[in-house]
């Protein structure tokens, strides 16, 4: 009894989904910091796509926009509580 | 032809003046090479996100225009030898770059508000 698994619940899991896609978003700015912090974390890393349901292709995106922010000194490389 | 933007940024310690000059240089030099200068934006003194040159603020410009690859050459020559670029970064715009910058130029995203109706709108025709 206490050896069964308990029933995964499947219409309770919202399935991920992209939200470039969905929105029709077709180029992420590097110049719009407010808009690149949805894709890190409070350490200014940048989030994986199992966290954030990005599709593979603008993933690629976002990390390169991240990237050049941080060069610009728009984002830090590494902070602290950013959130 | 490609389309480029160029972000770069100036060292706080000029007067607005001197900042304004050197911009007039970087435009000129990039007109000399024939390229047509579609925006020229001034940020104005920003704080950076980490200190650069053991400055933690800097002059930030942004200048979009048309030109041959080869001017990204000259213009980069020109960033290094002013000492008073603390940071540059030249980027190709692609095809969702150009009208994104262009959407961008006519203040569609200025302020978040706008943003969101606009999204709204956007999903209301989905």
């Amino acid at each position: 009894m206490t050896l069964m698994n308990e029933p995964i619940k499947r219409a309770e899991i919202k399935p991920k989904y992209c939200r470039f896609k969905k929105n029709g978003i077709k180029y992420i700015d590097y110049k719009d910091p407010d808009f690149l912090l949805k894709f890190i974390n409070e350490q200014g890393k940048i989030l994986p796509r199992r966290l954030t349901g990005t599709s593979l292709k603008f993933q690629k995106k976002v990390a390169q926009a991240v990237k050049r922010a941080r060069h610009l000194a728009l984002l830090p490389y590494v902070g602290d509580s950013l959130k | 032809m490609k389309n480029y933007e160029t972000v770069f940024i100036l060292n706080p310690v000029l007067s607005e003046d001197q900042a304004k000059d050197t911009v007039e240089k970087f435009v000129n030099v990039l007109k000399k090479a024939n390229a047509e200068i579609l925006n020229n934006e001034q940020w104005g003194l920003k704080k950076m996100a980490y200190p650069v040159n053991k400055k933690s603020t800097g002059f930030y410009n942004l200048i979009e225009f048309t030109a041959d690859s080869t001017v990204i050459n000259t213009l980069e020559t020109e960033y290094r030898r002013d000492e008073s670029v603390m940071r540059f970064l030249t980027t190709v715009l692609d095809k969702h770059a150009v009208v994104y910058n262009q959407r961008r130029r006519k203040g569609e995203f200025r302020n978040k508000e706008n943003r969101k109706t606009k999204k709204a709108e956007e999903g209301a025709s989905r």
